[in-house]
């Protein structure tokens, strides 16, 4: 069963250039559309293992796209897991914004009421910086008052700070069922094989689910790096039909192992160079097994829920 | 893992651009707001490489890198054998974090735009986004002379390349016109073309500032309109053509007597025997002459090799299998790789004067009319060194883009003085000292002074085969201005297909060759051309142009109106007077 995440907003609002960096795409040629985008039928990118993410225009101009909008309405709404909102913060058309927001939520209502909802205040970068946090705070107000009775969670975001990271990495921390469990045990898995840390990433898009620290590190920028470096890699790869999956990475002060860790996520240990690679590898595989019982548990809770 | 991630922290950078002149009280704005400002930045990023971060050790190429970057640790492998040792992510400051946390964004998203169309501006980095210690500071009023040359280069950029194909014939020149008088015109003409040449700049200077790449035919344009335009470039193209002619006919001449040397040599055949009882003439030759002195005991042989190896009929045309390939190539660039070989082929021919000159001693009677050393003040053939100096000293053409590049601009005119006075000098030399000691009668110096020489002097061989080498890679170059400049005027938005280029090559080579068979004197070349071109470039079009400048500005005179219609007046008669020369 495949749920979806809807990625909505108005035209032009950032949501094919979030795509694009999140899910490791490139900009396809033809980014000036003429009308809005009707990504259904493209997007195969699937990850934490059972979403599929749907992007939609919302509030276009074309008489056109939104009769065909409010015509599969239900169809769109349908089995969602969740809608991430994005608002731009240059718009001049507040109010507009505000209605089409307003009726997502309505559809979200009848159709998916148990999705969760996330709104993201995109081109922060627009604003200048002393400005920013009242101006978030004000919106964010704004839409949790229009919201209910939906709970939703605000975001500012700018692709050129680390911010959008961060926002969609907490929307899949809040995604996953049983993550407190999966941070117990990657500590406890960092403990025994003694790494400086471990990171777990998701696997479509190397957001940071969750990660243990043993020892100090003083870059707060290093997830979104590594992310943005391993994405690239990836895309190098699949030029050449290759698909990456693994990599060591050693100098004299330190090792790092990236590997293929369950069936949604990777995992990248941090550790002392002095310690083998077999053992860190080893010590790998049999975490493996572990892991994916857990993830398999929460599958299966999360589907009994549904 | 909320609670573990650090709260970002707001941007500090912002406070050092309040340093800057931005006015950071208002809202923000991008530092700089053109478009081609976010291409540059792919262009020129050059990430400082501080001792405190950690970037790629390669700088990045124009384009926007399109290879992931390997992590810095893969990187540095043993980080001792860095220069500085620096260790991977040692930031100093929060500044430093932000700006490689942004490279990294920017690598990343531009890797992303790999497919996408030029314009479309998609992820690219916006301005307000680039970290500050990528900005160079612009400070306006003052010129950013990253390009320019320094005065003493000006000067010799200028000095080498008037220095051209006439040093050969300069003696010639001062033969025709007398000692005195060849000396006094060497100076007039110096002093008229640095005169205009000046003139040139000034005018450019005042008129041509909004002109990119302006030279001497756009600013006809502008002051004198189309027809003048269409003129200055017609004879900007004579000019090259002539120069063309002028090397065809001398590589031909080296040629021949290069290989003939190397087959004298391995034929073993003797050298040639006393001429005349005077022994200096066993060292020097009289071309005019040779056909009176034939001995007896000397054969003309006619053999096979002297049938196919012939200076005016087969070896024209045998060059052409030499040059043909090297000017049909796209672009000639890779010629001007051998661009020191023109001074180095100067120098060579200064020296070989001054030791020719040193072992003849001086050889010249200015009274004496029956002795056969007479070297008269004056004569009536005159105009034939005005009318080859006219080439000599021309750089009409191109000077403005010369000093384009000069750094002090103010100190122009300085320059090109400087530079006009050492050509002189260099022409003087040349032509005055070997002149002066030239040991048999003046009148047999060769309009090719190397012509003066033995088939055996070991110098003069050597300056044979070294010129034959720096023609080879000059012709190409003239050439290739040539066909550029006619296949613009031609083809004026369309690039012209490799038949047009055969077709003109052809045409080009075909006219060089008919001239080195049919009139290979080059002293009668350089001053037709040169009066020619001379008559527009050096004297018309600078004094036109002044006039027209002046009156535009209302300043123009009767005094000044009458002298500079009197210099093309002096060009015009240059021009005529070369069909009553007598070589």
């Amino acid at each position: 069963m495949l749920y979806k995440v809807l990625l909505m907003g108005k035209s032009g609002s950032g949501k094919t250039s979030m795509r694009s960096i999140i899910f490791a795409n490139y900009i396809a040629r033809d980014t000036r559309r003429l009308g809005a985008t009707i990504d259904v039928e493209h997007s195969h990118v699937r990850f934490l293992g059972n979403l599929v993410l749907n992007l939609w225009d919302c509030g276009g101009q074309e008489a056109f796209m939104e009769n065909y909008f409010v015509s599969q309405r239900d169809n769109i709404f349908r089995n969602v897991e969740v809608l991430i909102y994005v608002f731009d913060v240059e718009s001049r058309e507040i109010d507009k914004d505000m209605h089409y927001y307003q009726s997502c939520l309505e559809a979200i209502l009848e159709n998916s009421p148990e999705a969760k909802i996330f709104c993201l205040i995109h081109k922060m970068d627009l604003i200048q910086e002393d400005q920013r946090d009242l101006i978030f705070r004000e919106r964010e107000e704004d839409l949790k008052r229009l919201s209910k009775p939906l709970e939703c969670t605000c975001f500012r975001t700018s692709i050129w700070d680390e911010t959008l990271y961060r926002a969609w990495s907490s929307i899949v921390y809040m995604l996953i069922p049983n993550v407190k469990e999966l941070e117990q045990s990657l500590n406890h898995f960092a403990n025994i094989i003694d790494a400086d840390e471990v990171l777990l990433f998701e696997r479509a898009t190397f957001l940071v689910i969750s990660h243990c620290q043993r020892r100090h590190h003083r870059d707060v920028h290093r997830f979104e790096k590594v992310s943005n470096i391993i994405k690239q890699f990836k895309l190098s790869c699949s030029k050449l039909a290759a698909q990456f999956q693994s990599m060591e990475v050693r100098n004299s002060n330190f090792a790092a192992f990236i590997d293929v860790f369950t069936s949604n996520t990777y995992v990248m240990i941090m550790s002392d160079p002095a310690i083998p690679s077999e053992a860190t590898l080893i010590n790998i595989r049999n975490a493996r097994k572990h892991f994916e019982k857990l993830e398999r548990v929460s599958q299966t809770q999360s589907a009994l829920t549904k | 893992m909320l609670d573990k991630i650090e709260p970002p922290r707001p941007y500090t950078w912002r406070s050092s651009a309040d340093q800057t002149t931005t006015d950071s009280g208002s809202e923000s704005h991008p530092l700089m707001s053109s478009d081609a400002s976010r291409r540059s930045f792919g262009a020129t990023c050059m990430f400082p490489d501080s001792e405190t971060s950690d970037f790629e050790a390669t700088a990045p190429s124009t384009q926007a890198p399109r290879e992931p970057t390997p992590t810095p640790a893969a990187r540095a492998a043993n980080p001792r054998q860095l220069a500085s040792a620096r260790r991977p992510f040692s930031y100093q400051n929060h500044q430093d974090q932000l700006a490689d946390a942004t490279y990294n964004r920017f690598h990343y998203y531009n890797k992303l735009r790999s497919y996408a169309p030029y314009e479309d501006s998609t992820l690219m980095i916006p301005d307000h986004v680039i970290p500050l210690p990528v900005f160079i500071p612009f400070i306006p009023g003052q010129e950013r002379n990253t390009q320019k040359q320094s005065s003493l280069v000006t000067i010799f950029a200028v000095w080498n390349t008037v220095m051209g194909s006439s040093l050969l014939t300069m003696p010639w020149g001062i033969e025709r016109a007398g000692f005195v008088t060849g000396i006094i015109l060497m100076a007039l003409m110096g002093g008229i073309c640095l005169y205009t040449t000046y003139r040139l700049l000034e005018i450019n200077k005042i008129h041509g500032a909004g002109i990119v790449d302006g030279e001497v035919a756009d600013l006809c344009k502008l002051l004198l309109g189309r027809p003048a335009e269409i003129i200055a470039k017609f004879f900007s193209l004579i000019v090259l053509l002539g120069a063309n002619i002028v090397y065809w006919i001398l590589m031909t001449n080296f040629l021949y007597h290069s290989v003939d040397y190397i087959y004298e040599r391995a034929a073993g055949i003797p050298i040639e025997p006393l001429i005349m009882n005077d022994t200096l003439s066993t060292l020097v030759l009289c071309p005019r002459e040779k056909n009176n002195t034939i001995p007896e005991n000397i054969v003309e042989s006619e053999s096979i090799y002297s049938q196919v190896w012939n200076i005016n009929v087969t070896v024209p045309v045998f060059l052409v299998l030499i040059i043909g390939p090297l000017i049909n190539f796209k672009s000639a660039t890779f010629f001007t790789k051998f661009n020191s070989l023109g001074t180095l082929s100067v120098l060579y021919l200064v020296l070989f004067v001054l030791i020719k000159a040193i072992s003849w001693g001086i050889n010249v009677d200015f009274t004496n009319v029956s002795s056969p050393l007479y070297a008269p003040s004056f004569l009536p053939s005159f105009p034939a060194l005005s009318g080859m100096l006219a080439l000599s000293f021309f750089i009409h053409n191109i000077i403005i883009s010369i000093m384009r590049n000069n750094r002090n601009q103010e100190k122009n005119g300085r320059d090109l003085s400087i530079a006009y006075i050492l050509v002189t000098l260099t022409y003087t030399f040349i032509g005055a000292v070997f002149y002066i000691s030239f040991p048999l009668k003046k009148s047999c110096i060769s309009d090719n002074l190397l012509n003066n020489f033995q088939n055996w002097d070991v110098m003069t061989v050597a300056a044979r085969m070294f010129l034959f080498f720096q023609l080879v890679t000059v012709f190409p170059l003239i050439a290739y201005m040539l066909r550029v400049q006619v296949m613009g005027i031609l083809f004026k938005h369309s690039e012209p297909g490799f038949v047009n280029i055969l077709a003109f090559n052809v045409l080009v080579v075909a006219i060089c060759v008919l001239f080195a068979v049919l009139l290979p004197r080059i002293g009668t070349i350089i001053r037709f051309t040169g009066a020619l071109s001379g008559l527009i470039y050096i004297f018309t079009l600078p004094s036109l142009l002044h006039l027209a400048s002046l009156r535009i500005r209302g300043e123009l005179t009767i005094p000044i109106l009458i002298i500079h219609l009197i210099i093309p007046i002096f060009g015009g008669g240059n021009l005529i007077a070369q069909f009553f020369v007598s070589e």
